[in-house]
């Protein structure tokens, strides 16, 4: 089972992704601060971290670059309101970005495409 | 208080006004013509003081003249300005208290006696010239007037009587009557001669004042005026000797009396004329008719001939007596005789051929002004010789008299050359400042400068400088082709009592005199600059000269001179301040006169004028264009401005946008979201799936109108590729042709060939398509036909699409670009502001065109380019 960590300021979106990626058959783990997502990430180390950017205190990006401090292969996925960071280089350095939609289908198939890229056939 | 009855009627006959005043100088009455005294409202005027209306240099005098008349002295008339009329009236100070016929307050009157005084004084000017006429002549004249009065008594008869000591008012019909018995007619014998018209002789015998007894011939001849009545008695007193009586002397004398007179009356009616004539023309033919009158009209020829003071020419003015041919030999004097000259016998071999048409005795009179000849009086006799001497004296005082009229017309002639060019330099500068073409001025100047004869040019070349002042260019010419034509606008003007600026406000219908053969040719010349080139070298003086074409040398000059039939011409050259304009060129070749030093300073003053009126247009010419270009820029300036003004508001829009869209998504994002995982989470047959349902699509609807939004407000920056656009196209028109077949419409492509290569970002433009094909198929709910269509243009590429749907109202069409413009219920009305955006940033434009219920057209441009195969 693979575990997905994630990170978003607003707690009905924590709780919206928790109940969806358990339906996946993910463990999520939530954390709703850069620094709760660190310490959640070295406590539980996860197969794969989805993230949003605009944060209050540590960003995004900032948070995203600690991480891949920690271990740079692990997969990070995007997912945010904005769409115009799609352009911005450091956003390059993701393994995807996503745009939020009510629709999580999209998240959803990115978030398996990615798991079978890197850790091979599902579960 | 001296005041003479006789002295007050004559006064008051005399008088025009009548003003009487009280001792402290008001107005008591004011009768007659007081106006230029006291002003139109007399009765205003009746109690104030008469000081109030005299001009403050009068005033002294004024006083003064009152006073010594309130004091009873006599005082002599004077010269005062009234402020109501300009010139100073001549005023008489007469004391009228106690006068039954005055009013009771009067103490002095005034009397306005200057029209009587005027005429006292022409009068005494005709009178002098008489009398000095009458002083000449050796016999005894005395001349009565229609009431027996004495009026005229010459020195040879005051002599011969020896009355030379006596007072004048001795010298009066009683006086003499009683002095001198026989001399005088009786009243009985006077009043005959006046009801008659017939002539008296008589013969007496007189003791002069020295006691000598004298015989004496008197003839009584009666003189008529205008009106054929007589008016004078002229009586001739002449001596004799007692043992010299003979018949045929006696005739003789009687005929020479007779001459006399006629001369006399001659005399008088001239010198009326000379004293008051202003108009040459007519007074010369008046001076030979009556000289041939006067002397003898069977017997008489007058010439008289003036010379022109500018070509020194002697014409002819006037001829009485002969009517063939040839005047001129009458004219000018044989050359071997000295200046005065009378000639009798030696007529045929001095003048022969004036002995041949008939004529027996000459006077020739000269004319002198200021020391040089003027003219001639000439008088010629068919008789032997001149009939009487006194015709000699008759001649010289009538040179005499020319000659001051002479000096005054001269005098005239120059000051009226002055008042006239002064006149049209003022009409022209007023002209040059309203025209309003380079056409008018030029032609309003060149017009000036030929004015009139006598002051100005025949004709006048303007030409002006072109190419960076290296050639000279014929620009106009204004010349008659006759001397009448040049007269000819001025007559008109003044004919019609026009300004010359009206002449310019009809310049356009006056405009064909502009195409005459002079203009036409001085168009073709051109001179171009050489160190030689008079024209040129022009500038270099800076004020006009005279040149003849010989004087010059330069081909070209010469050419263009030659063509315009230049001679003697002037040159001058026009500045534009410092800068040369051109130079004008005028001639006389029409009449010939030769140029003066007045002609030169004539046209330096048009030139000043003309010149500041060419540099005007010359500036407002250049003004006019800058204010066009300005005026281009404006207007594209408006454009920006109004296009910035867009996209700050849009700006604006899209920054509120952003944080406004972001806010919206993140609770979208969880309101969608847990309505599909619940969606997901019921049964199928669940009746509140369907509910869940709508919540889903209503917030995708919300999400769409976010991404719209952030998309609108991103700067989009295309990332241009060269595409084959028509496969583009093809492209956007498979994505959405399944939902068109549905809806009934069908999509007919007239597209260019596969190498069109459009520079642009595919995915943008493909958006674009997708965006105009989408509001294409809402515009046709019952099916229609859309025609897409591509055509290659000079630098763009054209892509229309066109549907014939329901079409935009008018007042809609310049909104439907405007950001949340939307006449439909659903849609952020983005849409095409999006698509314009696109387009524009693409370097190309977009527009539409629509009729409500026949269908919309959407054409925009890209760049482009042809693939090379």
């Amino acid at each position: 089972m693979y575990t997905i960590l994630i990170v978003d300021d607003e707690a009905n979106l924590r709780l919206l992704y928790e109940k969806e990626l358990s339906r996946e058959g993910y463990a999520v783990e939530i954390a709703a601060t850069g620094k709760e997502a660190l310490e959640k990430f070295t406590a539980t180390p996860p197969h794969l971290v989805v993230l949003d950017i605009k944060m209050p205190g540590m960003d995004g990006l900032e948070l995203m670059n600690k991480l891949l401090a920690l271990n740079n292969r692990m997969p990070v996925i995007i997912s945010s309101a904005y769409a115009s960071y799609k352009d911005n280089f450091s956003t390059w350095s993701a393994d995807a970005y996503v745009v939020k939609s009510s629709d999580l289908g999209e998240l959803k198939a990115t978030i398996r495409g990615i798991l079978e890229q890197r850790y091979g056939a599902s579960r | 208080m001296e005041a003479t009855g006789n002295h007050d009627d004559s006064a008051r006959a005399n008088a025009s006004a009548e003003i009487c005043l009280d001792l402290s100088g008001r107005i008591v009455s004011a009768v007659g013509i007081v106006a230029p005294l006291i002003g139109n409202d007399i009765a205003a005027a009746i109690g104030r003081p008469i000081f109030d209306f005299v001009a403050a240099e009068s005033q002294g005098n004024f006083i003064d003249a009152f006073q010594r008349a309130l004091g009873g002295a006599r005082v002599p008339n004077g010269s005062f300005r009234f402020t109501a009329s300009g010139d100073p009236l001549r005023l008489e100070f007469v004391s009228t208290a106690g006068q039954s016929d005055q009013p009771a307050s009067s103490a002095v009157c005034l009397r306005d006696v200057t029209v009587a005084q005027r005429e006292k004084d022409i009068n005494t000017l005709s009178r002098d010239l008489f009398n000095s006429a009458l002083d000449e002549l050796r016999e005894g004249v005395i001349v009565y007037d229609a009431d027996f009065h004495v009026t005229q008594i010459n020195d040879a008869l005051i002599s011969a009587l020896g009355l030379e000591s006596l007072p004048p008012e001795a010298l009066e019909t009683a006086s003499l009557a009683r002095g001198f018995p026989g001399l005088v007619p009786d009243a009985a014998e006077f009043q005959q001669i006046i009801e008659s018209g017939r002539e008296h002789h008589t013969v007496a015998r007189v003791r002069t004042a020295r006691g000598i007894d004298t015989n004496l011939i008197l003839n009584l001849y009666p003189v008529r005026d205008a009106t054929g009545r007589v008016a004078q008695v002229v009586e001739t007193v002449h001596e004799f000797a007692a043992d010299q009586e003979t018949a045929g002397r006696l005739q003789q004398l009687y005929r020479r009396q007779q001459e006399k007179v006629r001369i006399l009356s001659v005399l008088n009616k001239l010198s009326n004329d000379f004293a008051v004539s202003t108009d040459e023309e007519e007074l010369y033919p008046r001076i030979t008719r009556t000289l041939v009158w006067g002397l003898g009209l069977h017997d008489t020829v007058a010439v008289l001939s003036i010379r022109n003071p500018d070509t020194g020419q002697l014409t002819l003015r006037s001829l009485f007596g002969l009517d063939t041919w040839p005047f001129e030999l009458l004219m000018d004097k044989p050359p071997e005789v000295p200046e005065f000259t009378v000639i009798g016998e030696e007529m045929e071999r001095l003048v022969p051929h004036l002995f041949e048409l008939g004529l027996r005795s000459a006077i020739y009179a000269p004319i002198i002004v200021e020391g040089q000849n003027a003219g001639w009086i000439n008088i010629f006799h068919r008789s032997r010789e001149p009939q009487i001497s006194e015709e000699e004296t008759l001649v010289r005082i009538l040179t005499e008299n020319l000659k001051h009229f002479i000096r005054r017309w001269n005098a005239e002639r120059l000051l009226r050359e002055k008042v006239l060019t002064l006149l049209i330099l003022r009409q022209v500068s007023d002209a040059l400042q309203v025209g309003k073409s380079r056409d008018h001025i030029a032609y309003t100047f060149l017009t000036g400068v030929t004015a009139e004869e006598g002051v100005g040019f025949n004709r006048a070349f303007l030409f002006l400088l072109e190419d960076e002042e290296e050639r000279l260019s014929g620009a106009m010419a204004v010349g008659p082709a006759t001397p009448f034509e040049a007269g000819e606008i001025w007559n008109r003007l003044r004919r019609e009592g026009n300004d010359f600026s009206d002449l310019l406000t009809d310049f356009d219908k006056i405009e064909s005199l502009t195409k005459t053969e002079l203009n036409t040719r001085v168009r073709a010349c051109e001179i171009s600059w050489n160190p030689d080139s008079q024209f040129f070298n022009a500038f270099e003086s800076k004020s006009p000269h005279i040149l003849h074409r010989s004087e010059v040398t330069d081909d070209g000059e010469r050419q263009a001179l030659e063509q315009l039939g230049c001679e003697d011409f002037v040159i001058a050259p026009l500045f534009a301040t410092d800068r040369p304009l051109g130079v004008l060129v005028a001639d006389n070749m029409i009449t010939r006169t030769p140029i003066r030093g007045e002609d030169l300073r004539f046209l330096e003053l048009m030139c000043k004028a003309g010149q500041a009126a060419l540099e005007n247009i010359k500036l407002y010419e250049e003004l006019q264009s800058k204010i066009e270009s300005l005026k281009r820029s404006n207007v594209l300036m408006q454009e920006h401005r109004a296009r910035l003004a867009q996209l700050e508001r849009l700006g604006a829009v899209g920054e509120m946008a952003t944080t406004v869209a972001h806010e919206i998504r993140n609770p979208l994002v969880v309101i969608g979201g847990f309505a599909r995982s619940l969606f997901s989470d019921l049964a199928p047959e669940d009746a509140s799936r369907k509910y869940l349902q709508i919540i889903i699509d209503e917030v995708a609807r919300l999400e769409t109108v976010v991404t719209d939004l952030l998309d609108f407000a991103k700067p989009m920056t295309p990332r241009f590729r060269a595409v084959p656009i028509r496969d583009l196209i093809q492209q956007s028109v498979s994505i959405v042709e399944p939902e068109f077949n549905d809806a009934g419409v069908r999509i007919v492509t007239r597209l260019v060939r596969p190498s069109v290569l459009a520079w642009v970002d595919p995915d943008q433009i493909k958006h674009v398509l997708l965006n105009l094909m989408q509001n294409a198929l809402n515009a046709m709910p019952g099916g229609g036909r859309l025609t897409i269509f591509a055509r290659t243009g000079k630098e763009m590429l054209h892509i229309g699409l066109r549907d014939n749907g329901c079409g935009i109202p008018a007042e809609n069409l310049e909104k439907i670009f405007e950001p949340f413009f939307t006449t439909r219920s659903a849609g952020t009305g983005l849409g095409l502001p999006i698509v314009q955006k696109i387009i524009r940033s693409h370097g190309g434009r977009i527009s539409v065109k629509s009729v409500v219920g026949r269908g919309t057209t959407f054409l925009m441009s890209l760049p482009y380019g042809e693939m090379k195969i």
